[in-house]
């Protein structure tokens, strides 16, 4: 009799071991990044986010009458309302004699660990830019604004929002008086697009 | 002693069993619910060919990528948007994103909450911050892309990106006509939200005529917690999404 009680007891814990070491087994497996949980409790705004959305303000458009009525949008002919010349916000700078540090932008302990190396860092005029590295136009900068340019040459990839691009030449865009931030312009290859559709 | 042994035996051997069954059961959901890419999608796409661009409007909710500038967190994006696709792996895309933005010389991204535009290939790939338009919940945005000019000298044709019809960045390509347009919700991260989401309007430009997308030319697709459905029974034009 005790023996059998023993078998049943061992029986029980085994049970109860295995069915949590599965459950542990499935929660992780069904969250792949593991950073849910490495990363740190976020209990205030993040200065970065704090300080985006203070630069994001200073630049805010009032919301045109026509979008921002509770309407769905008829069919037909929308042409006549296309502007294809909206007023810059980023408008020249004639008395900025002082650029933003450019510096404070580029890791280059970062870039040599990656094997990546600064190629140009320069202002110039937007219209400038444009006519120099083959650009389209952001209609929000004036033509002679002056902006900022940083060229990082990545030999071994730029990891992006769509997947690795290798041998990747990554041209990004600051505005010179502020260091406000545009986007970047990148060539390079990529085999393994991360798009809809792909 | 040897009763004992067979007891402890016949444990293990039970354990190992009710552990092995619900191990394969855990991993069958997790591959099914995760596919390759592990992003979440939940998108209606446009079958049409042939197109001088497409166009939506939407209306702003709360979304929310868990971005943070820990090492851990600063590569998370969730963003509402529209595909254009072009020949081969091109494809133009615009809309309102929360989360990371590449910087060059940076060792991690920056954080952008707002309207956004990106065009790529297999070669290039272009991402810039549409800096005006507001970010603010319940505000409305129309998004367009469509071809402006060419071909040029070159061969070469300008589609420009429109947010409340103003012409924000052009970008050049060979493709006289764009094609499968999609509209919907994307995040690279499994903690992402975002409340529900009215993309509607959803129009495609044929001969400069804007036409609502018809319910037959449409699918769905909703991956990783993502959710995606037609608004009312009858068009495809108008879509809930969430995630």
């Amino acid at each position: 009799m005790r023996r059998k009680s023993v078998f049943w007891k061992i029986l029980t814990i085994a049970v109860i071991v295995a069915v949590g070491l599965s459950v542990g087994v499935f929660v992780y497996a069904s969250n792949p990044d593991d950073s849910v949980y490495d990363a740190e409790p976020i209990t205030a705004v993040d200065p970065a986010i704090q300080k985006s959305m203070e630069e994001a303000a200073l630049y805010e458009e009032t919301p045109r009458l026509n979008v921002s009525d509770d309407q769905y949008v008829a069919e037909g002919d929308k042409s006549e309302y296309l502007n294809n010349n909206p007023q810059p916000i980023f408008q020249a700078v004639p008395e900025a004699d002082q650029y933003f540090d450019i510096n404070t932008r580029i890791d280059e302990e970062y870039l040599a660990s990656v094997g990546a190396a600064v190629k140009l860092k320069e202002v110039m005029s937007y219209e400038a830019f444009l006519e120099n590295f083959n650009e389209e136009a952001l209609t929000a900068i004036a033509p002679d604004c002056m902006v900022y340019v940083l060229q990082v040459h990545y030999p071994n990839g730029y990891e992006t929002r769509r997947g690795l691009y290798l041998d990747a030449v990554v041209t990004g865009l600051y505005d010179a008086a502020t260091g406000y931030y545009h986007g970047f312009s990148l060539t390079g290859q990529c085999e393994n697009i991360n798009a809809p559709g792909e | 002693m040897q009763r004992i042994k067979n007891s402890l035996l016949k444990g293990v051997t039970i354990a190992m069993v009710v552990a092995i069954a619900v191990m394969s059961v855990s991993s069958i959901a997790t591959a099914s619910y995760y596919p390759s890419n592990g992003r979440a999608y939940g998108i209606a796409r446009n079958s049409g060919t042939g197109l001088d661009g497409n166009f939506f409007r939407l209306q702003i909710k709360a979304m929310d990528s868990k971005w943070s500038s820990s090492s851990s967190a600063n590569a998370r994006f969730i963003l509402h948007t529209t595909w254009l696709a072009f020949a081969g792996t091109a494809w133009i895309e615009c809309g309102t994103m929360h989360g990371a933005i590449q910087e060059p010389g940076a060792s991690a991204p920056s954080f952008w909450n707002g309207s956004y535009t990106a065009q790529g290939s297999s070669s290039t790939y272009n991402e810039y911050k549409i800096s005006g338009p507001s970010a603010a919940v319940n505000i409305y945005h129309t998004y367009q892309i469509s071809r402006t000019a060419g071909p040029d000298s070159a061969g070469q044709y300008s589609w420009g990106v429109y947010v409340d019809y103003d012409l924000r960045r052009t970008f050049k390509n060979t493709d006289h006509y764009g094609r499968l347009p999609d509209v919907g919700l994307e995040s690279n991260e499994s903690t992402a939200t975002s409340a529900q989401w009215n993309e509607h309007s959803l129009q495609r430009i044929v001969n400069w005529s804007w036409n609502n997308w018809a319910r037959s030319n449409n699918s769905l697709v909703y991956t990783n917690g993502a959710s995606v459905s037609y608004v009312n029974s009858t068009t495809g034009s108008s879509i809930y999404t969430s995630k």
